[in-house]
């Protein structure tokens, strides 16, 4: 018979004649549950494989009945007394192998895939070295708990997921995906429980959602002046872009106190402006205005497609005091944006 | 190591151990390990244990106890955000697991409650309309009177504004700027906002344009 078969059938046989004292042997489910158990054992000697095994329909009946035993009524300790049969290992607090309680780590184990495997094999196999360390089933969940080999398999890969993602997210140049995950492999590294995992993980991800919003925004309030100026170059000055370039000229000035020239000195903008907006301008555009850099092309829409349709408005004028944003329920100045978003003030959330 | 009671009471120690570097986030589990350590010690052999492990529900306690720690260290995260249908929902959890007296009672409840609840569900729906609802107020602010633009930003502000309402039926100007999961997401100052407000009640009351 396969080795984990057997591993998986001995742990159901063992679940079964464990509930043998408690339940009575006249117990319905627990007769079905054995009776299904011991035919699954017939298939596995006469060659069904884990796949087989796994798929048939008796397995998962089985299954559902081991658990469906923990809820079932116990007999009282008189009724006990009078079923207990010498030599009854489950009355006598006999604990089982350690082969029983690895059989799902077995299991998992054998149904990887070979990528899976190159990943997470060296779990498995420290799994598998404190089996057979072990002298039963207890002393293996207590070397499991000591040594921490399920805690590094849910944590590892979480820190290298966020090292992934900073190395994949280089060229998108986000403040705020940079900072969640360099803190997220951070923290992760000094945790030492799955429930500091789990708390630290929701928290971040909660704030890291705020972060990711908020600047969105932001990138799209700065950029109304170049956006406008943008469209102007790409469709051509309809009226309603004319309108909408010489609206927001007056208002952002008024709003939020910035006219062009602050817009290009805004540290968040200008990382977006250079790595993200610039990047994307078509190689024939660039070659049809002769520019080669961001500056360029900043300069060509200013000259060319914002100056001439504002040149009979007002002049705006910058403004300080209006120049604010607001960030995790603080007011800052406008310009120290990416400092912020770099190591935004987050508010502290500790549980004591 | 043959002792097998030693071994059971070594387990439930090295957990406790473990538990008790953040005791704070272990609340639950560490009174269970503690239950079980005292009845360990009653019990005085492994047999007795057993039998009494069977009395009392095959440990269905460690397994309410772990669920417990677990929604109940969530929920406090969404309180201190004042994230409220989410904690809410949360606690509705917790209850459930409180009132499990099986394993199966335990994961059919939770499943149950998993297919019927919508709390965190909306509150997500809210959250992520409102950023598209800022946007076109913003772009109503400078948008030409009768273009194209404003037409497309009408239509934006109102579809996102009908999903949020449906997932948050309280949702108002006033909610917006005052609830701390819609307003930590919003960059503009309290005074900016007085002038988006103008735009956004016109719009509202169909008075825009």
């Amino acid at each position: 018979m396969d080795a984990t078969v057997k591993q998986i059938l001995d742990s159901f046989r063992f679940s079964v004649d464990n509930y043998t004292s408690s339940l009575g042997s006249d117990n319905e489910k627990l007769m079905r549950a054995k009776e299904l158990v011991e035919s699954l054992y017939i298939k596995a000697e006469d060659g069904a494989d884990m796949m087989a095994i796994s798929m048939d329909p008796e397995f998962g009946a089985a299954g559902a009945l081991i658990g469906e035993l923990a809820a079932e009524p116990v007999l009282t300790p008189e009724e006990q007394a009078s079923t207990e049969t010498e030599g009854d290992t489950a009355s006598d607090g006999a604990v089982p192998p350690a082969s029983i309680a690895a059989a799902g780590y077995h299991m998992a184990y054998d149904s990887m895939t070979p990528a899976v495997r190159e990943k997470q094999g060296r779990y498995y196999s420290r799994i598998f070295e404190l089996e057979e360390e072990a002298e039963n089933a207890v002393h293996f969940n207590t070397l499991l708990v000591e040594d921490g080999v399920l805690f590094e398999m849910s944590r590892e890969p979480l820190i290298e997921a966020a090292k992934e993602t900073l190395k994949q997210a280089e060229d998108i140049y986000s403040p705020t995906v940079n900072y969640q995950q360099e803190l997220v492999a951070e923290t992760y590294a000094e945790v030492s429980s799955i429930t500091e995992l789990e708390f630290h993980g929701t928290l971040m991800a909660e704030l890291s959602n705020v972060e990711h919003e908020w600047d969105a925004l932001f990138i799209e309030v700065i950029g109304l002046l170049p956006t406008c100026a943008q469209a102007i170059e790409a469709f051509g000055p309809m009226d309603d872009l004319v309108g909408k370039l010489r609206n927001s000229h007056r208002f952002m000035a008024e709003f939020m106190g910035i006219t062009w020239n602050e817009v290009f000195a805004d540290p968040r903008y200008l990382l977006f402006w250079n790595n993200v907006f610039w990047p994307r301008i078509p190689a024939e555009k660039r070659t049809k205005y002769g520019v080669n850099s961001a500056e360029g092309w900043r300069d060509l829409l200013k000259e060319k497609f914002y100056d001439p349709f504002v040149k009979d408005e007002p002049v705006p004028q910058p403004d300080p005091s209006k120049a604010h944003v607001r960030l995790w329920r603080k007011v800052f100045p406008l310009h120290k944006t990416l400092d912020l978003l770099n190591d935004p003030p987050r508010p502290v959330i500790e549980r004591h | 190591m043959g002792n097998s009671f030693e071994m059971q009471k070594r387990y439930f120690t090295s957990q406790l151990k473990q538990f008790g570097t953040k005791p704070a986030l272990n609340r639950a589990r560490i009174n269970d390990c503690e239950y079980y350590l005292d009845m360990l010690e009653e019990a005085g052999s492994p047999g007795e244990f057993k039998t009494r492990i069977q009395q009392t529900g095959n440990m269905v306690s460690t397994a309410k106890a772990e669920s417990f720690d677990r929604y109940d260290n969530r929920a406090f995260i969404y309180e201190e955000l004042e994230q409220e249908k989410k904690a809410e929902e949360d606690r509705l959890r917790l209850e459930i697991i409180k009132s499990a007296e099986t394993h199966t009672d335990l994961s059919q409840k939770l499943e149950d409650f998993e297919q019927k609840t919508k709390l965190s569900f909306n509150e997500n729906k809210a959250i992520n309309a409102l950023g598209s609802i800022m946007n076109a107020i913003f772009h109503l602010q400078t948008d030409a009177k009768g273009s194209g633009d404003e037409e497309r930003s009408l239509v934006k502000f109102h579809a996102y504004w009908k999903l949020m309402r449906e997932a948050d039926p309280h949702v108002s100007w006033e909610k917006i700027i005052s609830y701390k999961p819609y307003r930590d997401r919003i960059i503009f100052t309290d005074e900016q906002l007085t002038v988006l407000e103008k735009v956004f009640r016109e719009v509202c009351d169909g008075r825009h344009s």
